[in-house]
């Protein structure tokens, strides 16, 4: 006899399948691109209850208190929009929403990424990005568009696909305790290194490899030469200097050579320790925040080589999929408030670099960004806008990492 | 069959299901879509990954790197802890503390144990202080490298600290239930300890503990954090490697990784083989 239990066993199997058959039939929400075109007020109404899951680089324990404690609190009151900040970068990023569009996946789990550079170029082939939107945030009218390293990203019109929220530069780092008198230029770096054997290096992640593209730049004539999209003729012949560059000071590097720190964190430990007289990152002003923190000694400054360093910036995109595409827009745009850009560049919060013009500021406002940026510890702010270098396209950031794994590591 | 053989398997029929179900169907999975993504099907891969991967002298080198690894790291941990069980097998108030002791690292997550090493070894750690307190050493430089240093001593240290624990606690419960009574009888038909530990105590210990082995040896083979913090940058452990190569935006290195991590598989299953050829024999 079939008993209860067995009719109610198949019930419950087809009730599951049911459910899952129907939650495949959602609607799509509204897009990105159909959102930008109604008034901004209706994209805030549509915002409100919403969540956002923002997949970002966690890696840093004072960026996510910031999004944590004060973005995502300001979110809730203002806009009653609930902000979750999850892990994810680069490839990961289009690994995933590549694998959700094969799958026809109409809507995925995150509305809002942070990318730039080479994931972007990778989001944008792939048509994995949503947009345009991001012009019509009336935040967008204070954005420094003047500037190459903010209306560029690797080269890249972002063309409203994504939206900048921070700008940072390549900077070395070094005590003055230790070295009263670093090198200001790559010659000069190049001689103090032959004179120091054993206390420089560079990492193998992303600021080692942009420590190298500024390398690149300076002994091949400038960024000049790797403009204009990737050319592999210019490229091996820069890539042939740059390599005989580092093969001549190989020996004169921590550990020979032979071995390099995974990431800026391991050769900030380095630094610390004294086992390295130099560190390095891909912010201009980490050398201030983490003496801060007291990871890096007190007596800490950044260092901008006079052949210039690589400044860049970093943006928000929306997956073609997100959820709750106009509460991205909308956390978008909170980024961009001067409030926000205020609060991120604290060197006691993160430190970050706005991507607002002050000129296209009130003058309230003006006074509260010079008092943060004119701290005597951090490297004045004209000195950096003079060495900053924009990035080229991103295959040349992609082609030097790989050429470095399979040939000089 | 009679009925209560045909219970029995009935009975025994849905558990194996079951089982096939829970770890049958994501291993086989995974290893689908490994090979998915390394035919260059799924994900951003780029097809022809096996034979750049064949020919890449780099992944050979990472192999063989994380092979040493954890053939050096799960022999030294085996040979502690088959001590420690011999030495320390008594009731006295000294044995159970040496035991309790012994055991400590267990509980101790990995990263934990990888950062305490880390903070002992490395050339600017505890060691190299004691060193120059001591005179020996004048500058971090004259300490010898032990961590991310090319023959992975760092990552040896931690995996061998990390695992004794366990396999001492196999061993222990080994001994307890089958050791005393054939070593008693051993003792009593004249064999001195020497004797009795050689010919029946290891033998019995070894042989029980051999699953336990390979599944160390397996774990280590394939675990990212002890690496991660300690292992030399080149060669790269074979889990960096993989990271490394999936992380990397060109199709082409992503089409690698699925192949790498097959590959890796396949070590790990190799290794599952040797042992049941192994126990067989014996």
């Amino acid at each position: 006899m079939r008993s209860d239990g067995q009719r109610r066993r198949v019930f419950s199997a087809l009730l599951l399948i049911a459910t899952l058959v129907g939650c495949g039939k959602t609607l799509p929400p509204t897009s990105a691109a159909a959102l930008a075109k109604m008034p901004w007020d209706s994209v805030v109404a549509r915002a409100r209850g919403s969540t956002v899951v923002w997949r970002m680089w966690r890696g840093d324990p004072a960026i996510n208190t910031f999004v944590d404690q004060w973005v995502a609190p300001r979110l809730k009151s203002e806009y009653d929009i609930t902000l979750q900040a999850v892990s994810g970068q680069g490839n990961e990023l289009v690994d995933q929403l590549t694998v959700e569009k094969e799958a026809g996946a109409t809507s995925g789990t995150a509305s809002l990424m942070w990318i730039n550079g080479e994931t972007f170029a990778a989001l944008r082939a792939r048509n994995l990005l949503a947009g345009p939107w991001s012009n019509v945030l009336p935040s967008a009218a204070a954005v420094d568009s003047g500037s190459p390293i903010i209306s560029r990203d690797f080269e890249q019109d972002p063309a409203g696909f994504e939206s900048p929220y921070g700008t940072v530069q390549l900077a070395l780092i070094y005590d003055t305790l230790r070295t009263p008198t670093p090198p200001q230029t790559v010659a000069e770096l190049r001689d103090w290194i032959q004179a120091h054997p054993g206390k420089f290096t560079y990492d193998q992640s992303f600021a080692g490899v942009t420590f190298l593209k500024g390398i690149l730049y300076a002994l091949n004539g400038g960024v000049d030469t790797f403009r204009g999209g990737f050319d592999s003729t210019r490229y091996i012949a820069g890539r042939s200097k740059l390599f005989a560059w580092l093969d001549s000071l190989k020996p004169f590097l921590w550990r020979e050579g032979k071995q390099y720190p995974a990431d800026v964190a391991a050769m900030h430990r380095l630094f610390a320790n004294g086992e390295v007289d130099f560190t390095m990152s891909n912010n201009q002003n980490e050398a201030l925040t983490k003496a801060m923190q007291g990871i890096l000694p007190k007596t800490s400054r950044a260092l901008v080589l006079r052949d210039g360093t690589i400044a860049n910036a970093h943006f928000l995109g929306i997956p073609y999929n997100a959820p709750s595409a106009a509460a991205a827009m909308v956390v978008a745009n909170f980024m961009l408030s001067p409030a926000t850009q205020l609060e991120k560049q604290r060197p006691a919060v993160w430190a970050d670099g706005t991507v607002l013009s002050l000129d296209r500021l009130s003058p309230e406002w003006r006074v509260r960004f010079d008092s943060v940026v004119n701290d005597s510890r951090l490297v004045p702010a004209d000195t950096l806008r003079r060495y900053a270098r924009p990035e080229v396209s991103p295959k040349y950031h992609e082609r030097l990492q790989d050429d470095w794994r399979r040939m000089v590591r | 069959m009679n009925y209560a053989a045909a219970r029995l398997t009935r009975t025994r029929a849905l558990p194996l299901i079951v089982a096939a179900i829970l770890l049958g169907v994501p291993i086989s999975v995974g290893i689908g879509y490994l090979v998915a993504g390394a035919m260059g099907l799924v994900g951003n891969a780029a097809p022809g990954g096996l034979q750049r991967v064949l020919s890449d002298e780099q992944v050979l080198r990472s192999a063989l790197l994380s092979l040493w690894i954890a053939a050096i790291g799960t022999s030294l941990a085996l040979i502690g802890a088959v001590s420690i069980a011999l030495l320390f097998a008594g009731k006295t108030k000294l044995d159970r503390v040496a035991r309790s002791v012994s055991a400590l690292p267990l509980p101790v997550p990995t990263v934990a144990a990888a950062v305490a090493i880390l903070l002992l070894l490395s050339q600017s750690g505890w060691l190299s202080r004691v060193a120059m307190q001591m005179r020996l050493t004048t500058t971090p430089a004259d300490f010898p490298a032990l961590v991310t240093d090319p023959w992975a001593i760092g990552v040896i240290v931690a995996v061998a600290w990390k695992e004794l624990p366990f396999l001492l606690l196999v061993a222990l419960s080994l001994q307890s239930l089958r050791g005393a009574r054939l070593t008693d009888a051993a003792r009593t038909l004249g064999a001195s300890r020497l004797q009795t530990i050689r010919t029946i105590t290891l033998p019995l210990l070894l042989r029980g503990m051999s699953p336990s082995i390979i599944a160390v040896f397996v774990f280590v083979l394939g675990s990212l954090e002890l690496p991660l913090v300690l292992a030399p940058s080149s060669p790269l452990a074979l889990p960096l490697l993989i990271q490394e190569r999936r992380q990397a935006l060109d199709a082409a290195s992503h089409g690698e990784a699925y192949v790498i991590a097959l590959l890796a598989t396949i070590l790990a299953l190799l290794a599952a083989v040797v042992h049941e050829w192994v126990r067989d024999d014996t």
